[in-house]
């Protein structure tokens, strides 16, 4: 029996692109800390079942790795770990706090606007393939992020709302703070929708 | 032209650039004693030091995201700070503050601001350092109680000294209405004698 549904295989299988190591090797940290070295084991066991041979200590940070290592290890240790859409968005969230990348990119976090002028080369910097828009409402305090030519499994979506969230909680109060995936309105392509 | 050999070539130095620089900033920040954090202009904590973590209690991933005056006993002197800019046009600024732990231990600390720029010129945050002062005010109450002391001390000798003085003094005048009387006496005894 597969670990990951059949439908989200395929759907992770016809992504095209690259994703950088340090984004692979962050998340994989997360799994290190919350289930340890066996649980990162067994989840990489898991993956290379699949097809994915990857294991953690031969990642080269700046390298480009396919795309798919990306979702299936979110995939993968959400079904292994039996973990709910909480614990997959406090991954992004974790993610965006404990990313080298993030952390060069910190002087774009000094308000909403320059957060969303960078979106595009934020996204850039992790993957090869698809663009992220911000757009941002003023009047409704709230913004749309639409990420096109990119699919990905239900997995990554949490983490993608935790992710934001956590940018987005730098420079909005995050008490208000709400991020939300919603129906995409164009062909290969995710919104979310963020109000504060 | 370059081939893709040669890119192939360039970007792998590339790679390694960055790893070594990552490391580096990684075991710099990891090295340096002093407790250092950047924040947003809003006063978000977006980086801190292990020396910052230490110092604070928190963990890396807590303290992101969380407000800088929170860590400060006078969080209002540090808002005044940050929301009116008060070093605005000089490179840094000192102050002596009150930082708070996780575990709300109250530690001095002796505080760096500096505000940070983009390539632009652009205002974009502040570097802030924390240095723990708490030897240096136990050393300087340790010498203001010795000081106390002592002057209270001195201030015991210098009454015990007025007050030998006066005796001192009191006698001396005695001594002399007594030598006065004892003339007297004699005078009036060789008025008799006569």
């Amino acid at each position: 029996m597969l670990i990951v549904s059949k439908q989200d295989l395929e759907k992770i299988k016809r992504m095209e692109g690259q994703t950088v190591g340090l984004s692979l090797k962050t998340d994989r940290k997360f799994v290190l800390e919350k289930k340890g070295k066996e649980g990162l084991e067994k989840v990489e066991r898991e993956m290379a079942k699949l097809g994915y041979p990857l294991k953690y200590e031969e990642i080269e940070n700046y390298q480009w790795y396919p795309v798919q290592l990306d979702p299936l290890f979110l995939s993968v240790s959400q079904r292994t770990f039996n973990w709910d859409d909480k614990v997959m968005w406090e991954w992004g969230r974790w993610g965006a706090k404990t990313h080298f990348i993030v952390k060069l990119m910190i002087r774009y976090f000094i308000s909403k606007e320059i957060i969303a002028k960078s979106a595009n080369k934020f996204w850039r910097k992790y993957y090869t393939r698809g663009t992220l828009d911000f757009k941002l409402s003023k009047k409704e305090n709230s913004g749309i992020v639409t990420i096109r030519d990119f699919i990905t499994c239900p997995a990554q979506y949490r983490y993608l709302e935790g992710y934001f969230f956590q940018i987005m909680s730098l420079v909005v109060p995050p008490e208000k703070l709400k991020v939300e995936q919603v129906e995409a309105l164009e062909e290969n392509s995710l919104r979310f929708k963020t109000t504060w | 032209m370059v081939d893709k050999e040669q890119i192939e070539s360039l970007l792998q130095i590339t790679r390694e650039d960055l790893r070594d620089l990552e490391m580096y900033v990684q075991e710099y920040s990891t090295f340096l004693p002093l407790a250092v954090s950047t924040i947003n202009p809003l006063g978000i904590i977006l980086n801190s030091n292990q020396a910052f973590q230490k110092l604070s209690g928190y963990k890396e991933i807590e303290m992101i995201g969380k407000k800088m005056e929170d860590l400060f006993l006078n969080k209002e002197d540090f808002k005044d700070l940050i929301e009116e800019k008060i070093f605005e046009g000089k490179p840094s600024l000192t102050r002596k503050m009150t930082f708070l732990t996780k575990e709300k231990k109250k530690i001095p600390v002796n505080m760096a601001i500096s505000a940070r720029k983009d390539e632009k010129g652009n205002f974009i945050g502040y570097f802030i350092a924390l240095s723990d002062i708490t030897a240096f005010e136990d050393l300087r109450k340790n010498l203001e109680q010795k000081v106390e002391e002592r002057t209270k001390e001195l201030q015991e000798k210098l009454a015990e000294m007025e007050r030998f003085q006066r005796l001192a003094v009191g006698r001396e005048l005695k001594m002399v209405i007594l030598k006065e009387e004892i003339k007297k006496l004699k005078k009036e005894l060789e008025k008799y004698k006569k």
